[in-house]
């Protein structure tokens, strides 16, 4: 009994570790902003470019700096499009007249000041990074 | 002990530069970069500049120069370009986008491509006005964006017509609108395109698309009403060919335009004027991993001028960072016989009688040089060297039969193979 306990508890604190390392991408906005929970198939349009707006507020998406994990993450798991696929993906929208990728602004820090100066503001950040400035409004 | 020494000198000096900073805490201070980075993505916000390079190679194994130019000595210039495209958000509805491209096959002079206002009236309504992409084809409006093709160059089969003339004054109305997982658009474009040879009045067209993100469908139809312009160079030859001895002609009293009117077959040629139409479909799939692109369209032109079929297959598979392709394109003209001497109405109503010898003659240099039938095989990988630079060769190999299909003037084979490689990219 006393084994599984500790093996029990090994596991919970593995598990914990787990998830800090593993802390995924969320995405925020200002704590401020009325934008409200929102489902992951309209963040990856407002992302993409084809949703202008959460829930009737407008709303302007931010990228990170390509290579840090929390953009890997996003783009990977959550967008589902890899980095030259999203190259190719805005080519086709920008040279059309269509749109325009969302502006690079750094890292989470950066992202976090972007979001809490302007409530239409959206981007990703790593969970880890989250503190009052900002609020999830999406977490895979 | 000097070190020392140094440094007690230097704390006065560091003391007075912290001074006036002393007074701002680090609130403030992260405020005002707050208001900085506002500020700088307002900007960005509202001007954006966008660009795109293509840096080629292509050699062919025949010294009949093909598809203006390719021949066996290898040619730098003929797929190097680039182009800036601004964009000026002056509000959030309204904007102008120019986009300057410079070719190398035009001696790099810079062209303004696209120049026009757009305007958003909500409601998926949108509204252009000024110089505008032709949108007879899927890829038409980043045709010259060749990181955002799969080809080193497009299949000119089908993209021959934007090699032309790509770029025309017009207005435009698009709707765009969303069910379910699927996103529609139609556009509607009404305009005039002036080119160095001739004029397409009342050009009207009309195009729809659907794509659930995967699956593109699109389907479009467009048409105007051509005048050749008196004095050009093709207008000249093509006078030139209808008056030539060698074809038993001889001058005829009437311009080129009544000329190519002698051509009126059942009845299409009115004053000059040629009706063109043009209708494509176009099918695309591509989910990550498989990119299949096919696409057809049909081309009809009054008269002399020569009608036309056009169509590619292409597909890809991408592993990793790599993509192989190949591409099947066929092109025809479908009115030779037609065209053709025994089919001759020899003079229209209302025109002065011409001997049949100019006409006969007029229209075996008119086959030679319009009659085309054209195979082409492909293949080819795209390399994404890094996001925005991709790294292509390709390898293609044209049949002509006896036609002369793409060639600048009639071959001695009508078989031509040749490698092009590019480096593409966007920033």
């Amino acid at each position: 009994m006393k084994h599984l306990s500790i093996k029990f508890l090994a596991t919970l604190t593995l598990m914990s570790l787990y998830a800090v390392t593993q802390a995924g991408p969320v995405v925020v906005v200002g704590s401020s902003s009325p934008i409200s929970a929102s489902g992951e198939s309209d963040v990856v349009k407002a992302f993409l470019g084809k949703k202008k707006d959460l829930g009737g507020v407008s709303v302007v998406p931010i990228d990170q700096n390509e290579g840090t994990s929390a953009r890997n993450d996003f783009y990977t798991n959550v967008v589902k499009k890899s980095e030259a696929q999203l190259k190719s993906y805005w080519s086709r929208l920008i040279f059309t007249g269509k749109g325009q990728a969302p502006q690079v602004v750094g890292g989470d820090a950066e992202v976090k000041n972007m979001v809490a100066s302007n409530p239409n503001i959206i981007g990703y950040i790593d969970e880890g990074a989250v503190d009052g400035s900002v609020k999830i409004i999406y977490k895979p | 002990m000097a070190i020392k020494s140094v440094a007690c000198a230097a704390l006065p000096l560091l003391v007075i530069a912290s001074l006036p900073t002393q007074a701002i805490t680090l609130e403030q201070l992260n405020t005002q970069v707050q208001q900085m980075n506002k500020r700088i993505s307002e900007q960005n916000q509202k001007f954006r500049i966008n660009g795109f390079a293509s840096f080629g190679i292509v050699q062919s194994d025949s010294e009949d120069s093909y598809h203006r130019g390719i021949t066996d000595q290898p040619n730098f210039r003929r797929y190097t370009k680039a182009g800036i495209q601004m964009t000026f958000n002056m509000s959030s509805d309204t904007s102008v986008i120019t986009q300057l491209v410079s070719r190398g096959e035009n001696e790099f002079d810079t062209t303004a491509e696209w120049l026009y206002l757009k305007h958003d009236f909500g409601d998926g309504f949108t509204g252009k006005i000024g110089r505008l992409r032709k949108p007879n084809y899927l890829l038409s409006e980043f045709f010259d964006v060749g990181y955002a093709l799969p080809w080193t160059q497009p299949p000119v089969e089908v993209y021959g017509v934007l090699e032309e003339s790509a770029n025309y004054e017009a207005v435009d109305l698009s709707y765009d609108f969303e069910f379910g997982d699927w996103y529609g658009s139609g556009q509607f474009q009404y305009g005039r395109a002036i080119t160095d040879t001739a004029i397409s009045n009342d050009l009207i067209a009309f195009n729809g698309s659907i794509s659930d993100g995967e699956l593109t469908l699109r389907a479009g139809y467009s048409q105007a009403f051509l005048t050749l312009i008196e004095g050009t160079t093709l207008y000249n030859s093509l006078y030139d060919a209808t008056t030539n001895p060698a074809y038993g002609g001889a001058p005829v009293p009437t311009g080129l335009n009544d000329v190519l009117a002698l051509t009126d077959l059942d009845g299409e040629t009115v004053n000059g004027t040629f009706k063109g139409t043009f209708a494509g479909l176009a099918a695309m799939y591509d989910n990550g991993t498989i990119l299949a692109i096919a696409e057809y369209n049909t081309l009809t032109l009054d008269g002399f001028f020569a009608d036309q079929d056009g169509y590619y297959v292409m597909g890809g598979y991408r592993i990793g960072n790599l993509m192989p392709y190949v591409t099947f394109a066929h092109q025809e003209t479908t009115d030779d016989e037609k065209r053709a001497v025994s089919s001759f109405n020899t003079s229209p109503t209302g025109l002065p009688a011409v001997d049949t010898s100019i006409i006969n003659g007029f229209n075996a240099g008119a086959a030679a040089a319009l009659n085309v039938d054209q195979d082409r095989t492909a293949i080819g990988i795209r390399w994404e060297y890094q996001p925005g630079i991709a790294i292509k060769v390709q390898y293609d190999m044209v049949d002509t039969g006896d036609t002369i299909g793409e060639f600048d003037s009639f071959p001695t084979d009508g078989k031509v193979n040749f490698l092009s490689f590019t480096i593409d990219t966007v920033f």
